[in-house]
């Protein structure tokens, strides 16, 4: 086993490590995990690209720096899961012994994992057909993602920053093409399985974090419901297997309203450290995750006004810690790489006004957004209107959970902003639609689910 | 009520399966990969960085969606090489559209120097 081999599952580890510092009981690690993963795919990516643009001269000395920096992670997260399991196994000697028997599963269950289970078996098959059909992803994913990648590990240490800034949308932040970079590099050769499994595990990160997050709200029936509806939808699997960095886009989002969840329920600080993390990962993942970093940070703001101020200093603390990260990487990759954006290169004020006036465009924007919310990907109805007919009829809850409320303003807020950007600055709106509002959608549809699931009424199965 | 959305699941599903089979059967590879192998089989005559001009041997002046596919498929098969919309480089590469009147072939101040496919065709500035 090479050193490149090791450094490339270093973070593997470091996410069970993780996972473990994060939730102490075993059957929390349905959240956990996935969070965890995905946390530390993320981190991978911003601490190689720091390397990357650090100044090293040599691939064998990028690749020992990087693993040297993953074993010091390692190694503290293994303290901190070290001296987290000492206390645990404290905690379960003085632990009253439960009450052994066998408990009868509801049919309620059995009926909604059958049907999660029999859509994961039929998005597996898609995802192996999709993976021999298309193995370089769809258009966008090898034009913006893949082809960065391939300049990154092919072009280093010289040749990849010129290129990868003259390449189409130099504005794109580069989560997704480091982290398959950063793969490549370490494996020592380029295979089109990495991006591949890449965005199979982002999709299932987000069904399976979904879904354990809901379970452990409400209960195993409403969880498993969860994950079948999220795999009933269209939109969603097409842009899983088509590697499109919409869906890790959609993952950090939902995974910084679990960590939010998690936080205000457990009140364990390093819950907020995640959502920072998540939060800023989305940054660092596409543009539009610096609009949903400023409304989740105002909206979080809001929520913590009325609680104690040391409280709120501690949690803020442990917010800005996981941020940090992310938030070097995106205003490293802007001061280092500054690139024009798409939309507001050839803009002016006379064009805007111009175009908060053309009634045919508000028209426009709101049927084709409509249009996708209620349809999906589907040929009739899509998952959304579903979960919400499905959340009106689990009733109003009996607690309004603040992380869930948190999540819908900001889910709400966000597609306030997309339909803003596509009415003020699309310079060519039906193109612009027709190319890129199903996966705009798609971005929110698993926070959304969850916010629905998860504001929903009680379940009668409700585990705490 | 999740049956609509996951029908539309299914048929995407049994699509992907249904081109696959057919690949298999055919012992083929997928589309793109092919395109990829085709492309990257001109990177030993390519230096290993720098711009490389592209041109498309076509009628018209504006490039059509089937152009930009094309030109950003071999950005990314050619990658770290820099593709650039010019014959202006010491290596061109040229592709030959179907309905091509016009061609580097016919410029003396190019030489050939590999091809690549039907429509890939590599060339070298021989003088200014």
């Amino acid at each position: 086993m090479t050193i490149g081999t090791v450094a490339a599952c270093l973070p593997l580890v470091a996410a069970l490590l993780f996972a473990r510092v994060l939730e102490r009981d075993w059957r929390g690690w349905g959240v956990a995990l996935p969070a965890a993963l995905g946390a530390m795919a993320g981190l991978s990516s911003v601490v190689f690209w720091l390397l990357l643009v650090a100044p090293i001269e040599s691939r064998a000395h990028l690749v020992a720096i990087d693993a040297t920096a993953w074993m010091g992670l390692t190694m503290v997260l293994a303290w901190r899961a070290f001296v987290r399991g000492a206390s645990l196994r404290a905690d379960r000697d003085s632990a009253p012994v439960p009450m052994s028997g066998v408990r009868r599963v509801p049919v309620g269950v059995w009926l909604a994992a059958t049907l999660a289970l029999a859509l994961a078996a039929v998005a597996l098959v898609r995802v192996a057909a999709s993976a021999a059909t298309l193995p370089h992803g769809e258009w966008d994913a090898w034009a913006m993602w893949n082809a960065r990648a391939r300049a990154i590990a092919i072009g280093y240490p010289s040749a990849w920053r010129p290129v990868v800034h003259a390449m189409p949308h130099p504005d794109y932040p580069l989560l997704l093409p480091v982290l398959i970079a950063r793969f490549w590099i370490d494996l020592g050769r380029e295979t089109v399985a990495v991006p591949i499994a890449v965005a199979a595990a982002f999709g299932a990160a987000t069904v399976v974090l979904a879904a354990c997050s809901v379970g452990r709200r409400h209960g195993a029936a409403r969880g498993w419901l969860t994950a079948a509806i999220l795999l009933a939808s269209p939109a969603f699997l097409t842009a899983a297997v088509s590697q499109y960095a919409d869906v890790p886009l959609a993952f950090y989002w939902l995974a910084a309203f679990v960590a939010c969840d998690q936080a205000m329920r457990s009140r364990r600080p390093i819950w907020w450290a995640a959502v920072g993390l998540s939060l800023t990962l989305a940054a660092w993942t596409k543009d539009e995750g610096i609009a949903m970093l400023l409304l989740a940070v105002v909206t979080l703001g809001v929520c913590m006004g009325g609680s104690r101020a040391s409280g709120r200093m501690a949690r803020v603390a442990w917010f800005a810690a996981g941020a940090l990260p992310a938030v070097v990487a995106v205003a490293s990759f802007r001061y280092l790489m500054p690139g024009p954006s798409y939309l507001f290169s050839h803009l002016s004020f006379a064009d805007v006004i111009a175009r908060v006036r053309s009634l045919a465009r508000w028209r426009t924007v709101a049927e084709a957004m409509g249009g996708e919310i209620w349809l999906g990907g589907a040929a009739r109805i899509g998952i959304l209107p579903i979960t919400a007919v499905v959340a009106v009829a689990l009733g109003r809850p009996r607690h309004w959970p603040s992380a869930g409320v948190v999540a819908a303003v900001c889910v709400a807020g966000m597609l306030a902003i997309d339909a803003g950007v596509y009415l003020l600055l699309s310079p060519n709106l039906v193109w612009h639609l027709s190319t890129s509002v199903d996966r705009v959608i798609v971005q929110l549809t698993p926070a959304a689910v969850w916010t629905l699931l998860t504001l929903a009424g009680p379940s009668p199965h409700a585990t705490t | 009520m999740l049956l609509w959305p996951a029908a539309t699941v299914y048929h995407d599903t049994a699509w992907a399966m249904h081109v696959w089979t057919r690949l298999r059967q055919t012992h083929r590879a997928a589309p793109d990969s092919a395109d990829d192998a085709t492309n990257r089989a001109l990177i030993p005559y390519l230096p290993r960085e720098g711009p490389i001009g592209f041109s498309v041997a076509s009628v018209g002046a504006r490039p059509s969606a089937d152009q930009l596919r094309i030109e950003q498929f071999l950005q990314y098969s050619l990658a770290p090489r820099l593709l650039v919309l010019s014959t202006n480089q010491a290596f061109v590469l040229e592709y030959v559209a179907p309905d091509a009147s016009v061609s580097l072939a016919h410029d003396p101040t190019f030489a050939l120097v590999a091809s690549s496919g039907d429509r890939l065709r590599l060339f070298r500035r021989v003088r200014r």
